[in-house]
């Protein structure tokens, strides 16, 4: 019986058990509407907060300044008939703010002061300052008794209209990139990968704390070698994820398509296309397999192996820290990443391979060069190997063993079992 | 002929010797009984032999020649801890172990099918194992352990968790399998039941083979001088040298003497004395059990220690 035919039918099984369930079809549709409906909610309670204005109450003794405080959609201001002292006495919940100025702000800059019962916002108090600078600034201008200063200094202003342009020295072509775009999409797909990571290596712990704990792993290491069933179990589950992804990436298409019927005309769904348009979907979500697969394999193997040495769920605990700061690590720096994809902490966790597929998929979008690519991806299968071979290890050992939890130092005895 | 054979199994674990030097012999086409009280070894050699860890020192042939991994496909086993998989329909994954242990998956259902009808449960198949009462499950992990026909059985505590009708139903299935030519190794603490099936025993105790051999052979060895005499006397008369009374009793006919022969008395001798005074209507040497044997030589090895 050929030993590739054995990991086949653990594949097998592992990949159908699985997606045959119904909680997988139901997550796989559910979670982008979750995603998305998520996102919705919060843009939409940002909208809710800016459209109820605060009002601001202003005492101006000078009565020069009032008119030129123009409310905004945040704030509303509004002159106050009595003097300050009196207001103070009969102000209510509806004031959020009173303003006070008492005297020339050009010749005295200190005479404004603004009150509150809580502390204030800075974006009040920017407000108020911007509004009220500008105005100043002009009068200042017109004191000097220069004609037409101020279209002078006007003119003097040069409007730049920088774009950036990605070339590509290999078939010089150009294309326009939206970097807001860019870094949303890198984003999205470190949060994919991370997310991924977990929840399949998460799954990767039960499976082999299942076999286990029902001892079931000893029926079936007496027809197949344990690394058999290991790896069986990780490429079972690892095209779980896969088929996963592959769903999403249809159902994006699908919405795509379905956006240009409908849509087509419209002015934001040209912009948003025409941005997407400059990143290569396809080639990103081959390199998301490819960092997918290295770094599902390092990482779930690392479950594996925990998942052969506890006996109970509780026990876990103590492994899993190490490993899940790991990838915190991982996911923090991809995030720091997508504001300076080329610094040393992007470079270098960028190659690292326990770090590299999380932070590597932030800095795709942005163009990375192509030794550091294949450097990273080297590297990524090289440590896989390595893992993998070790945790094959721990876990014929752990599988077999029952009783209390071994320490670290029995562990490492595992080793050269 | 030896089916298969340890030769001077050592396996060490951090800490303490699981085996000590075991040689076992188990004939094949036998029943072949593994014995000993909890923590012996017994299930430490089991896994060497289905080549699940390796011996330390020491090999195991398997019919004549070292064991090699293709063997461990003409081995069937049944581990004493039952485990499948609770959340899998119960004919999906004996297709499934099945395929693992080498057979195409029509082979496999066509075969699981009968072996379903047999233990009357095929209308289980689709069922979930969870929703399956534990004899059921029993069942299934039994057919699983033999469903690739594989030329050695082992069964680990097979009758645990049978009610007397399905024991009754395993015993039997498991006398026909020896019938058929295969070897079998069943270990067990329940004696009765290595009374009632087993031709050959080794006793494993301190990871060490403390006795072994055809359990009639040693059940005759064991044997304490010990006979049961009916008589219509109230007393039994012969030479005091020669015997000494354990119990006397009487039931609704007879007097019922337990007695303890002298050693250099033979039986005939013994016997054809006491016929000479008293009115025998039965006469009967006690066979030890092999439960008194067992504790017998458990608490023998103990006390050397």
């Amino acid at each position: 019986m050929a030993l590739n035919s054995k990991i086949g039918i653990v594949i097998q099984r592992e990949y159908l058990t699985r997606v045959k369930k119904k909680s997988f079809i139901f997550m796989t549709i559910l979670m982008p509407i979750l995603f998305i409906g998520l996102s919705m909610i919060t843009f939409f309670l940002a909208t809710i907060n800016e459209g109820k204005a605060k009002v601001i109450v202003v005492a101006d003794e000078t009565g020069e300044y009032f008119p030129v405080l123009k409310s905004t959609g945040q704030y509303q201001f509004i002159e106050s008939k009595t003097g300050f002292q009196e207001f103070r006495k009969n102000s209510d919940e509806s004031v959020y703010a009173t303003l006070v100025i008492t005297g020339d702000l050009l010749k005295n800059p200190d005479a404004i002061t603004l009150y509150s019962a809580k502390t204030v916002v800075s974006s009040a108090e920017e407000t108020i300052t911007s509004e009220l600078n500008n105005y100043l600034s002009d009068k200042k201008l017109e004191s000097y008794n220069i004609p037409n200063l101020k279209q002078i200094i006007e003119d003097s202003k040069i409007q730049l209209n920088l774009k950036s342009v990605k070339w590509d020295d290999e078939t010089g072509s150009e294309t326009q990139t939206s970097s807001t775009m860019v870094s949303v999409i890198g984003m999205v797909f470190t949060f994919l990968i991370y997310m991924f990571i977990m929840i399949y290596g998460g799954i990767v712990m039960q499976g082999v704390m299942e076999e286990k704990n029902n001892r079931i792993v000893e029926v079936i290491v007496s027809s197949v070698k344990p690394f058999d069933l290991m790896m069986g179990k990780l490429v079972g589950i690892g095209l779980v994820g896969l088929t996963q992804f592959g769903i999403w990436i249809l159902l994006l298409l699908g919405v795509q398509t379905g956006a240009f019927v409908f849509l087509g005309n419209s002015e934001v769904f040209q912009t948003i296309n025409a941005s997407l348009g400059a990143i290569n979907i396809v080639e990103l979500s081959l390199y998301f397999i490819l960092f997918f697969i290295g770094g599902y394999l390092i990482y779930s193997s690392l479950f594996a192996a925990i998942g052969a040495i506890i006996n109970s769920p509780e026990d876990s605990q103590q492994y899993m820290t190490p490993i899940t700061i790991l990838i915190l690590f991982a996911f923090y720096t991809g995030f720091y990443s997508a504001q300076n994809p080329d610094g040393p902490l992007a470079f270098w966790t960028s190659l690292f391979p326990f770090t590299s597929p999380i932070v590597m998929m932030v800095r795709i979008p942005y163009g990375v060069q192509w030794w550091e690519l294949s450097l990273s991806i080297i590297l990524l299968f090289g440590s896989v190997f390595f893992v993998v071979k070790t945790v094959a290890k721990i876990y014929r050992v752990g599988i077999l063993m029952y009783g209390k939890k071994p320490t670290y130092k029995e562990l490492t005895k595992w080793l050269k079992y | 002929m030896i089916f298969l054979e340890t030769k001077d199994v050592v396996k060490q674990y951090s800490g303490h010797l699981a085996l000590d030097k075991v040689s076992v012999q188990i004939p094949g086409q036998k029943i072949f009984g593994l014995l000993g009280p909890n923590g012996a070894g017994k299930t430490t050699l089991i896994r060497i032999i289905t080549r699940i860890t390796a011996p330390d020192y020491g090999e195991v042939l398997f019919k004549n020649r070292p064991l090699a991994y293709e063997d461990i496909f003409n081995i069937g086993y049944l581990p004493e801890e039952r485990g499948l998989y609770k959340k899998m329909k119960v004919g999906e994954q004996a297709v499934y172990l099945a395929r693992l242990k080498g057979l195409p998956a029509s082979v496999a259902k066509e075969r699981l099918k009968k072996w379903f009808e047999k233990f009357d449960i095929l209308s289980w198949w689709d069922k979930k194992l969870e929703e399956l009462s534990k004899g059921m499950q029993q069942k299934v992990q039994f057919i699983i352990t033999v469903i690739h026909e594989p030329e050695l059985l082992i069964f680990d505590e097979p009758f645990s968790g049978f009610d007397p009708i399905n024991a009754e139903l395993l015993k039997n299935e498991i006398l026909q399998l020896k019938e058929r030519g295969k070897t079998i190794i069943f270990s067990t603490h329940n004696m009765a039941s290595v009374e009632e099936i087993c031709d050959e025993i080794a006793l494993i105790d301190k990871s060490k083979v403390v006795l072994n051999g055809n359990v009639n052979q040693i059940r005759n060895d064991h044997k304490q001088h010990i006979f049961k005499i009916h008589t219509e006397n109230e007393n039994l008369i012969a030479d005091e040298a020669l015997y000494e009374i354990l119990e006397q009793g009487k039931d609704s006919r007879n007097y019922v003497f337990r007695v303890k022969k002298c050693e250099h008395v033979s039986n005939s001798e013994f016997l054809s004395k006491l016929l000479k005074n008293n009115e025998i209507t039965s006469f009967e040497e006690e066979v030890p059990s092999m439960n008194d044997v067992f504790i017998q030589t458990v608490n023998q090895t103990q006390a050397n220690k």
